[in-house]
């Protein structure tokens, strides 16, 4: 951000809209396909992008940020394995392998 | 009638500028449109008779006539001649509530909302930003409808719902009761017939709602479940990334260790917490309970055994 002059000397675009402006999604979502153990995983299921995600064994997910996707998808531990894309994958990988090391080893205890 | 101060301060200056508009009306009517008695009424204007503007010369007080002929005249209202006008905090504050209010289901007059949320705006509207007052309350618009059906015409509803305490699709019939918003995100409470308890229900976790038969008709009842599990406590130790952790769910501070926080934080259940710890993907470590720990760990290395091993 560089300051380019005082406050209220800019006019706001004419177009732009404070309130749909907050909500919009972000052009930049990030997507995963992953596998989806049946009847688990709610919290993925109501967020998926893809059709019949209440009862598909394989569902899209959208996230705003691989890390933002990444973490939704560590929390349903085992019911959920990502199948593409490689970012994805290895930031759910490196986020449960950093949860298995921290929770194994003696020294956080 | 016992009021308080802040009451009788509202009653007074809304009164002068009534009685500027009604002159000569009597003491009878104008204690009846306030609604106090005859008696509290003449203590109103005893007082307001005494009050003024700095300096407090007899010119500087507001002037009221009313004990000839039971009627009142305002002969110098000082500067109270207008109606009190709402700050720009306070019409903002009411838009927020009712529009958030116009939106929640089971409202049974909503057309009054509206009309006074219009109201409001038009008088706020020198203050361009009140058209960017908006709010939503996240519930698919079918659930909407039958909460509104449901809660209106008193009857039951067969819920899907997913719940955060096990990640799962609960399906359920409840009688609901209220609707109620808190922090801008919308509950249903309800008694849950499966639970044999009073539930709360987040409107944006209703996967679907169909209205079943009216309240009451129902025949059988299941037994009531147990009751809810105590609520277990956990003791975490989280980075500096995690703190947020802290607000979202009510966590109590206990101890630094270096930059990270040691934290005691209630868990929805066991299953809530161990999801909880592996979204924070090593930022959080649990401390207690062993459980809680050791869930942890045998989730993390279940969820790493669905991919093959990385080549080195």
């Amino acid at each position: 951000v560089t300051v380019t002059g005082r406050a209220r000397e800019q006019a706001p675009p004419q177009d732009f809209d404070i309130a749909s402006f907050g909500t919009a999604e972000s052009d930049e979502r990030v997507r995963a396909r992953v596998r989806v153990s049946p009847g688990r995983a709610a919290s993925l299921r109501r967020r998926a992008v893809s059709d019949d995600a209440w009862t598909a064994d394989e569902i899209v997910v959208e996230g705003a940020s691989v890390e933002a996707l990444a973490s939704q998808i560590c929390a349903t531990g085992p019911d959920v394995v990502v199948l593409e894309p490689d970012d994805v994958i290895h930031a759910v990988r490196a986020g449960l392998a950093a949860v298995a090391a921290a929770h194994r080893s003696e020294e956080s205890q | 009638v016992t009021a308080t101060s802040g009451e009788r301060l509202a009653r007074l200056l809304a009164l002068v500028p009534w009685l500027v508009r009604n002159d000569g009306v009597t003491i009878a009517d104008c204690a009846a449109h306030f609604n106090v008695t005859e008696e509290e009424l003449e203590r109103d204007l005893w007082l307001l008779v005494v009050c003024g503007t700095p300096g407090y010369g007899p010119d500087q007080l507001v002037d009221i006539d009313f004990w000839d002929e039971g009627v009142i005249h305002v002969l110098d209202p000082q500067t109270l001649e207008r109606p009190l006008r709402l700050t720009h905090e306070e019409s903002m504050t009411l838009l927020l509530a009712l529009r958030m209010l116009a939106q929640l289901p089971g409202i049974s007059d909503r057309d009054a909302i509206v009309t006074a949320a219009a109201k409001i705006e038009q008088n706020a509207s020198e203050v361009a930003s009140a058209r960017f007052v908006a709010v939503q309350v996240e519930v698919l618009p079918e659930v909407r409808a039958a909460v509104d059906a449901a809660l209106i015409g008193h009857r039951e509803l067969a819920l899907r719902y997913a719940a955060a305490t096990r990640d799962e699709v609960t399906e359920r019939i409840v009688e609901p009761i209220r609707v109620l918003a808190v922090d801008g995100i919308g509950y249903l409470e309800a008694f849950c017939q499966s639970a044999g308890a009073l539930r709360t229900f987040r409107l944006d976790r209703i996967l679907s709602a169909d209205v079943g038969a009216p309240i009451g008709e129902t025949v059988e009842r299941p037994s009531p479940a147990a009751p809810e599990q105590e609520p277990v406590t956990a003791t975490l130790r989280l980075a500096p990334s995690a703190r947020w952790v802290i607000d979202v769910h009510s966590g109590t501070e206990v101890a630094h260790e270096g930059p990270d926080t040691l934290v005691r934080l209630p868990l929805l259940s066991l299953d809530w917490g161990v999801r909880l710890v592996l979204s924070l993907g090593g930022a959080a470590t649990v401390r207690e309970p062993v459980e809680l720990r050791a869930a942890v760990a045998d989730a993390a290395e279940a969820a790493l055994a669905g991919y093959p091993r990385e080549v080195p």
